[in-house]
């Protein structure tokens, strides 16, 4: 079912460029598994840190998983202005 | 007039009897505890959030930049296993501050602010100056 669990929703202003992307949560998480998978695969994880990484991959996941608990909030609200007219937005919702 | 004198009025005009009368009171006061409750967020209240503020930016027209950070507390205790991702290189630089993160217990320090043993502000360190500077937040409700 396409709207099971929780949504993130990422809401980016930089000038006059603007992105709202809403991403179901447990598709978030496949993507993350699948890349680390991939990098896996093709050897990048020779390397030590990203292999610590990968060891530490279900922790993320429950991390991720349990980002939904708290119902329906907003998870980061970031608003930077540079003052000569330059403003970044970020915000990401849980819903 | 409050609402246990209309009670009364209405007991003395006999529309309502003492029995249903103690009804309303008693039903009365428990709504009145519940209003209570959730008006004052309370030093020993049960704590749903925690709450991190971020706001620094410069006085004189310069940059200034705000971040806010909510997380459910029950999420934050989930998170706490986090720690393990910690680089060993940079546990060992903390420990040479004399800060271990191994010895740390994040979860029970969620579990006494989620039931209301802390007070609702952790940190709050106001650096403002002429020149701009940050205040930053930390606190549950």
């Amino acid at each position: 079912m396409l709207t099971k669990g929780h949504w993130l929703i990422v809401h980016l202003r930089i000038k006059r460029f603007r992105l709202w992307l809403p991403l179901p949560l447990y598709i978030l998480q496949e993507l993350l598994w699948q890349i680390v998978e991939i990098t896996d695969l093709v050897g990048t994880f020779g390397n030590k840190k990203l292999r610590e990484m990968k060891s530490q991959m279900p922790t993320i996941m429950v991390a991720l998983d349990s980002i939904g608990e708290g119902g329906q909030y907003d998870l980061v609200e970031i608003d930077a202005d540079s003052g000569d007219g330059d403003r970044v937005r970020i915000v990401i919702k849980v819903r | 007039m409050d609402e246990k004198q209309k009670i009364l009025k209405m007991v003395e005009d006999g529309k309502i009897t003492a029995a249903e009368a103690l009804e309303l009171i008693e039903a009365l006061g428990s709504t009145e505890k519940t209003q209570e409750t959730a008006s004052k967020p309370g030093k020993k209240g049960k704590k749903t959030m925690f709450r991190v503020r971020i706001d620094a930016g410069e006085s004189n027209g310069g940059g200034k930049a705000k971040v806010n950070v909510n997380i459910p507390i029950s999420v934050a205790k989930k998170l706490t296993s986090l720690t393990k991702m910690i680089p060993d290189s940079a546990k060992s630089e903390m420990e040479k501050g004399g800060f271990n993160v191994d010895e740390l217990n994040l979860k029970e320090i969620l579990e006494a602010i989620g039931d209301g043993d802390m007070d609702e502000e952790i940190v709050d360190i106001d650096a403002t100056g002429e020149e701009g500077g940050a205040r930053i937040k930390i606190y549950v409700d």
